[in-house]
């Protein structure tokens, strides 16, 4: 071994000794360029208006505390400025691009985990998930770890084709707490060659509220519970689709005379799909309220009772009050209709033409 | 020699001893007058409020003035004077100040206001500095009535002459303005609630503490109206007790409890919740989970945060302690992404299980999940405009942040203040209602004013001392000097809107029947707010509305005089100023003093004159005035067509330029769409025979090949109107909705939606009827052909009969409606179609059949 080899195995031991850093990047738009399949962490913070932000900034950032979980990542630190000057406006741009953030980010500070295709793929912005670094942290690694999970089946699946290729996404689909990018979905490139048996095209395109405007228009309780029982057979849907099927169908059944026992078996079948989930919660609170008849309903705010949506002031200036009549019929002015010419010769309704009122055209006998 | 002297100096001992001994019953000390009064009850004047001025506190029992005593002698206490009353105090008339002073003109203020233009300076370095003076410790206000008599006699000292120069040289001064200060919080509170609060326990120490601190004082006097001070220091007694250090030693804390303290007294909602939501805003800041534009808000507007609505806890409230916090740490956003952000939440009418957002049982079932937490039960079930525009709102108000949602016609929407401005969000509409309001004006008008008012702090600053200068000379019974001061407020200030409410309470009270101070008032409004510079349109109109004219009108004789003062607001008006408002409060206001027709007509004549000339109001004015004319007695059967002729003819003189044309075609539509909403047949065809001379251009001409029924085309002089909600897009191309029943051809959206939704049409009188044709937009889809529609008539547009059960439909664009078989008749027709909702486009409706005489 010489002097050279001896000091590059050093080197290499040293760094192997060391923790392995994440990829920190300057820009998103760079870190999408260069992320391939490793997951993008967005750290984005209000730069120059929360304390809160700048303790996670502190903490997280400047004290690497996360670093950690972000070996396999790629890091982008994202100021948000409020108010910014031409300074900070020019620096955001730099950092964010012209593509901006995607959609779903609702608080900040909070840690985004993105993919190559500035899908979102999760995020950590919840208060007790953000509150504190061990907090954050905990999250953020079960979110990468769904993250690779899922992202492994896709890339599998990329490779395969046919029923099994719609197998592994749909196994894809099921990693819990990542959404499943839209271009690993029906139609896109991510997909291609799928033949769907699985119900994958179904579960993407569901949308609840179809569902239950559906049932509204069936005529009878059994029909609508033929077409729940139908939906709920096929497969590909998720366990939170499953349980606003049910929803609706309990929903339907509770206004429209269901036995209660009925409506019993289905929000606990609907509870026990996933008990821990906010629909299991839902389910709890509906067996609740509409089957051990617990009074929550009567504390649980409606639109109506407090959206202010009718406080448009009324005049406080002296009111008009002549003779109000407006509720009767006062147009009884007499009138010369002589039908398909009458408009065209008279200004005003029951009035004589006079100079300077428009005229109109008359309407012609076909 | 000796003898003399020692006479000498025993006879002036003698002498001085005597006068000495006698000295204080010849010249007592102002504390000695009070020592007197105080063991002699006196009788006390009390409160000469203007008659029709509510005093708001009235259930405020805690701070309600105890009984006056009947005697002879002097009564030095202060009775409390809230901002709606006027005090006078049991002092000798002066002899020099029982004058009403001469009117003035704005120019004759220049000197005052180039010395005021000088004081902002001075109040700013003032401010930054601020100023303390011990010299009423706690244990002397025990005894409030002698601090009141001792900085009133002091003040009144120093005031001189009171000439308006000397009042401005005393207002320069710190000490004076701390004087000032403490003179009217005792005048507010009353000197028996002071005593009242000095009892409590810590009351003395606060007051004392307040009392030494202009800035604290300048707070909670200048930053928006004092009802219910001393229930408000009462609020703020309890938060010192449990706050002390943070209050005293932190200027954020001390204005986070101030303002809590004060918004809840003043708007009367509870003290314990009063409690947690300062425990909510001052936590949050020690905390720093504010946002940091939180410690830069002034006392004005952090009233709007810390007194931002709904503050009970218990219930499923917005503003309850619960929710805010929740939302602090949820939705942390930088200002101005607040906007936007309800779509955070999902728009859902029904939830999942088909629930309605209007009852209970959409949220019902999270509600314990959610931990009864208003914002986190939307976010996981959706919620529609109420719910995304609280959300939106109360995001921005939970991170400290100036915000308020607003109502509109149906709908909620939202005010955000991002870097000084207000900006609606989720807005669908131009009539918005705030919900947090200093004044109770609700327009949107009244929280611009309230921005620019306050943003000019050390202007508005003067102007309100100028105000509580002129309260306690009037209280003094100094009314000349009271009189300058007040004008000299409104002209420092022509914003001012309490102050000059104020001003017209104190003429009604003291120079009722003095014409030229009424004018003078009115020109004041009307140059100053509401002159194009300012554009507070809104605002100048209700304060002429409601404040003004009842004290000038009756004072006019002359008709015409009157007209032309009431045109003169109009005159100078540039488009809508800060937000269209509701023009036809005022010109209610203003018609309501006309006595007869004659006098009404030549009102119109007058005002129409100006306003038509306006194409930002013409469309707003000519549905007031025809809605106005209908509901005029017509007993001759001519006045209304009178009138609403001359409203036509006044509109049609108008110029429509190309550049014009859109704003005229958007106001014939905005003032059709109200015809169509009152169901004026005569008003809407006019309207629409005008738009048709005024706006060729803007109806297409469709060509219409329709099939006929026997007799004439009966609906051409009819009324239509369709059952959808119309939006401001929609109202301005509302003329087009005449045209659908011209030989041309039109546009007007249908809605069909059970037995009863759908379209009306008014005939011009009872007819027999044969048939009708329906020309559509666009094919009827194939799904939707089953049900068919239906033809109904009625005599009374309330009791229907249907006429023709199936409609005939060519596969194209036609329906027809044969109705020879059923021999009907009627006035109103109804075309609905008993299913789902349905909205096809329609270009042409034709009823035929023949005019039933002798009706």
């Amino acid at each position: 071994m010489n002097r050279r080899s001896l000091f590059l195995s050093l080197v290499s031991l040293a760094a192997m000794a060391l923790p392995t850093q994440a990829a920190t990047m300057r820009s998103y738009p760079d870190a999408l360029s260069k992320a391939g399949h490793k997951p993008i962490v967005l750290f984005c913070y209000g730069a120059n208006y929360d304390e809160v932000s700048k303790k996670a900034y502190e903490e997280f950032v400047k004290q690497h505390k996360l670093q950690s979980v972000l070996q396999k990542c790629i890091f982008v630190e994202v100021p948000i400025y409020q108010l910014p000057d031409e300074r900070q406006k020019r620096e955001m741009e730099k950092v964010i691009g012209k593509a901006g953030l995607p959609g779903g980010i609702f608080s900040y500070p909070s840690l985004a985990v993105v993919d190559d295709g500035g899908n979102l793929r999760g995020i950590v912005q919840k208060a007790d998930e953000i509150q504190d670094v061990e907090a954050a942290k905990a999250a953020l690694a079960k979110l990468l770890e769904a993250y690779d999970q899922q992202e492994s089946l896709i890339t599998k699946a990329e490779k395969a084709g046919g029923t099994v290729k719609a197998k592994l996404l749909m196994q894809a689909a099921e990693v819990r707490g990542v959404n499943l990018p839209p271009d690993a979905g029906e139609g896109g490139k991510r997909n291609k060659g799928m033949k769907d048996n699985v119900g994958l095209g179904a579960r993407q395109s569901f949308d609840p509220i179809t569902v239950m405007e559906k049932t509204f228009t069936m005529d009878s309780n059994a029909e609508v519970e033929t077409y729940i029982r139908g939906l709920l057979n096929k497969p590909g849907y998720s366990l939170a689709q499953r349980q606003e099927m049910l929803a609706a169908l309990a929903g339907h059944l509770r206004r429209n005379n269901g036995s209660v026992d009925k409506i019993r078996s289905l929000y606990t079948e609907m509870r026990e799909l996933d008990p821990d989930s906010m629909y299991g919660a839902y389910a709890q609170g509906a067996l609740d309220m509409w089957v051990d008849k617990k009074p929550i309903a009567a504390t649980a705010p409606s639109e109506i009772n407090r959206t202010n949506n009718a406080i448009i002031s009324d005049s406080d200036g002296p009111s008009v009050v002549i003779n109000d009549n407006s509720a009767d019929d006062t147009d009884d002015t007499p009138v010369i209709n002589d039908g398909h010419t009458a408009m065209g010769t008279r200004a005003g309704a029951g009035s004589t033409p006079k100079k300077d009122e428009p005229q109109v055209d008359s309407m012609e006998d076909e | 020699m000796s003898d003399r002297l020692i006479k000498l100096l025993l006879s002036v001992l003698v002498s001085m001893t005597v006068g000495f001994a006698v000295y204080p019953y010849l010249f007592p000390t102002e504390y000695a007058k009070h020592t007197a009064k105080d063991e002699q009850p006196a009788v006390v004047k009390r409160d000469n409020k203007v008659d029709d001025w509510e005093r708001d506190d009235a259930d405020d029992e805690a701070w309600k003035e105890e009984e006056p005593v009947v005697d002879d002698g002097p009564d030095e206490r202060v009775v409390r004077q809230d901002d709606d009353s006027f005090n006078e105090e049991d002092v000798p008339e002066d002899p020099k100040q029982n004058k009403i002073p001469e009117s003035r003109v704005h120019a004759q203020f220049t000197s005052s206001l180039a010395s005021i233009q000088q004081m902002e300076n001075k109040y700013a370095r003032a401010e930054k500095e601020n100023y303390f003076n011990d010299d009423f410790p706690a244990e002397r206000w025990n005894d409030p009535v002698a601090i009141y008599q001792e900085i009133a006699d002091r003040v009144l000292i120093k005031l001189g002459n009171l000439d308006e120069k000397t009042i401005l040289a005393f207002m320069e001064s710190s000490p004076n303005r701390l004087d000032l200060a403490r003179l009217t919080i005792i005048r507010k509170i009353g000197t028996t609630g002071v005593g009242q609060l000095a009892a409590q326990p810590g009351g003395a120490e606060m007051l004392a503490a307040i009392m030494r601190d202009l800035n604290w004082c300048n707070g909670i006097l200048y930053s928006g109206p004092t009802r219910n001070l001393g229930h408000g220091l009462a609020n703020l007694l309890t938060l010192y007790t449990e706050d002390k250090e943070a209050i005293l030693n932190d200027e954020v804390i001390k204005k986070t409890a101030t303002t809590c303290a004060l918004e809840f007294a003043r708007e009367g909602w509870p003290d314990e919740f009063m409690k947690q939501r300062y425990d909510f805003y001052s936590s949050s800041y020690k905390e720093g989970r504010l946002n940091a534009l939180y410690k830069d808000l002034l006392y004005w507007d952090m009233r709007l945060v810390t007194g931002c609505a709904e503050g009970n806890n218990e219930g499923p409230c917005w503003g309850g302690a619960r929710n805010l916090k929740w939302m602090r740490d949820n939705v942390r956003l930088p200002v101005d992404r607040y906007l936007g952000s309800e779509y955070q939440l999902q728009y859902r009418l029904r939830n999942v299980a088909g629930d309605s957002v209007f009852s209970g049982d959409y949220l019902g079932p999270v509600w314990e999940y959610t931990d009864h937490t208003i914002a986190w039960a939307h976010r996981e079930i959706g919620g529609v405009c109420g719910a995304l525009s609280h959300y939106a709102s109360f995001g921005a108000l939970s991170n400290g942040l100036p915000a308020m949602p607003m109502g509109e016609p149906g709908h909620c929407a939202y005010a955000l203040r991002v870097n000084g401005e207000w900006r609606r969000g989720n807005s669908i509409y131009w009539q918005h209602g705030i919900q947090k309001t200093l004044w109770g004006q609700n327009e949107w008008d009244f929280l611009i004013l309230m921005q620019n008012l306050y943003s000019q702090h050390f202007r508005t600053m003067i102007s309100d001392q100028l105000i509580a200068m002129a309260d306690f000379l009037g209280a003094r019974k100094k009314m000349t000097a009271s009189f300058n001061c007040y004008e000299l407020a409104l002209h420092a200030q022509p914003l001012n809107w309490p102050a000059h409410a104020r001003y017209a309470g104190y003429l009604k009270l003291k120079a009722p029947n003095d014409y030229k101070k009424w004018k003078a008032l009115h020109d004041a409004v009307v140059d100053g707010m509401g002159s194009k510079k300012y554009g507070h349109y809104c605002a100048a109109g209700k304060l002429l509305a409601n404040s003004v004219y009842p004290g000038l009108v009756p004072l006019i004789k002359d008709a015409n005089t009157r007209n032309k003062m009431f045109a003169s607001f109009f005159k100078d008006i540039e488009g809508w100023g800060t937000n269209r408002w509701e023009v036809k409060d005022l010109l209610n206001a203003q018609i309501a003093y006309c006595k007869d027709n004659k006098e009404r007509k030549d009102f119109l004549h007058d005002v129409l004159y100006v306003l038509m000339a306006k194409k930002d109001y013409s469309g707003a004015v000519l549905t007031w005035g025809l809605g106005y004319v209908s509901k005029l007695p017509d007993e001759d059967g001519k006045t209304q067509e009178e009138f609403s002729n001359m409203m036509v003819r006044a509109m049609a003189r108008t110029k429509t330029t190309k550049k014009e044309l859109d704003a005229t075609w958007g106001a014939l539509g905005e003032a059709i769409a109200a015809a169509e909403e009152n169901g004026e047949r005569a008003t809407f065809q006019a309207i629409g025979r005008l738009a048709y001379a005024k706006c060729k251009s803007k109806f297409e001409k469709k060509n219409i090949k329709a099939p006929r029924f026997p007799g004439k085309v009966i609906s051409q002089t009819a009324l239509i109107k369709p059952a959808t909600t119309m939006g401001d897009g929609d109202m301005k191309n509302a003329c087009q909705h005449w045209a659908v029943l011209q030989r041309f051809g039109g546009s007007i959206p249908g809605k069909f939606e059970g037995d009863k939704t759908g379209t009306l049409i008014q005939l011009d009188s009872k007819c027999d009827i044969t048939g009708a044709v329906v020309v559509l937009k666009n094919p009827i889809e194939k799904d939707k052909l089953k049900p068919a529609f239906t033809l109904q008539a009625s005599d009374d547009g309330q009791n229907w009969t249907t006429i023709v059960r199936e409609s005939d439909y060519d596969g194209k664009l036609t329906l027809k409606f044969d109705a020879r078989q059923a021999k009907a008749s009627g006035k109103f027709l109804r075309i609905v179609r008993i299913g789902e909702k349905y909205e096809p486009g329609m270009t042409g409706v034709y009823v035929y059949g023949k005019q039933i005489k002798n009706r």
